[in-house]
């Protein structure tokens, strides 16, 4: 099929889809008029039962824990098998090093004030995403977004000072240490609820006061424990990535002679 | 509200036929990310702020990263090979 016939194909096609989609967003309800009955049976409950304004994140972490749990385990999977596919790049004895000093490894001109503004704002965007974990249950965002702004904290080390104290940092068992530790944690505050006597991630801590940061019962625990596992999990990705662009290897693995 | 709507729908639609139409990996990576912040915002506007936020951080820091990243290995093993390529010519031409 040479290029006319597939343009001609691509107008006809979008042509009968645009019609479609324009008279189906004509018939849609205005932006914000029509609630589901889900979604008021939310905005009523979340506030009183769980003491939370935050009704995604009484969502994520509590009416619909479990669902969370296994989206958690997810990214814990994700992250395991890339560092098991990435870590063969440096398993294999002899014939790979570390390349150091290669313009690749710093920045060039990595001079003083590139480096004072790298901590500046490495430092500051860890914060913010402290912030956002602990407030997690209050103000917008909770411990994924939380966890993901951390680790991009973490990361502007790297683009200030170089790989080697970015790795220093960011050590490989540490990491995975506390990473395992946040996904583990989830697990054990569900455990907890069969202890206590209710259902699996039953919410049966005190549930405090509307508003206040001692509150929510266990959704403030699984947040704090997801924030830390998404943060070493990025982590994590991002110093196995740098390991392998790294890595000078004679013969990439698998390949035989 | 919903002119602004309108205006980040037509702008996210915009910024997707930009990534397409852009060719080389690395300028790719940037209008990706520039991609990903009209989305943030169109999300943000949607009143999702948590959905935002993930888009942002996500978008803006995660994927650039791993990108740029396999983008460099990648290149520094094309160079290898090209000089070793180039130095395995040498030696059997100048023998």
């Amino acid at each position: 099929m040479n290029a006319r016939v597939n343009v001609a194909l691509f107008v006809a096609s979008a042509a009968v889809v645009g019609v479609g989609m324009l008279r189906a967003a004509g018939r849609l309800p205005v932006f914000g008029s029509h609630l589901t009955s889900y979604a008021r049976v939310e905005n009523a409950a979340a506030p009183s039962e769980r003491r939370t304004p935050n009704v995604p994140t009484a969502i994520t972490f509590d009416y619909r824990g479990f669902d969370t749990l296994g989206e958690e385990f997810i990214l814990f999977a994700a992250v395991a098998g890339a560092a098991r596919i990435l870590d063969r790049w440096r398993e294999r004895g002899r014939a790979h090093h570390l390349i150091e000093g290669e313009p690749h490894d710093v920045p060039p001109d990595s001079g003083d004030a590139v480096r004072a503004m790298a901590l500046l704002f490495g430092v500051g965007t860890v914060f913010l995403g402290v912030s956002v974990v602990g407030h997690g249950y209050l103000t917008p965002g909770s411990g994924f977004q939380g966890g993901v702004v951390i680790s991009a904290g973490w990361f502007l080390i790297y683009l200030g000072f170089g790989a080697r104290p970015f790795r220093r940092l960011t050590a490989n068992e540490p990491t995975d240490i506390v990473e395992a530790a946040g996904a583990a944690a989830y697990v054990f505050v569900g455990i907890g609820g069969i202890l206590a006597g209710s259902a699996f991630l039953a919410n049966v801590l005190p549930l405090g006061a509307y508003g206040s940061l001692l509150s929510t019962g266990t959704i403030a625990v699984i947040n704090a424990a997801v924030g830390i596992e998404v943060a070493a999990g990025f982590i994590a990705l991002y110093a196995h990535t740098l390991d392998v662009a790294r890595t000078e290897r004679l013969r990439p693995p698998g390949v035989r002679r | 509200m919903m002119v602004l709507i309108a205006i980040c729908l037509i702008l996210a639609a915009a910024s997707g036929t930009a990534v397409v139409l852009t060719r080389e990996p690395v300028h790719q990576t940037i209008i990706l990310g520039g991609y990903g912040l009209v989305l943030s915002v169109l999300f943000l506007l949607l009143q999702a702020p948590d959905v935002a936020l993930s888009q942002a951080a996500v978008g803006g820091v995660a994927l650039p990263v791993l990108i740029l990243l396999t983008l460099g290995k990648l290149w520094r093993e094309a160079r290898r090979r090209h000089r070793r390529a180039a130095i395995a010519d040498e030696r059997s031409h100048g023998s």
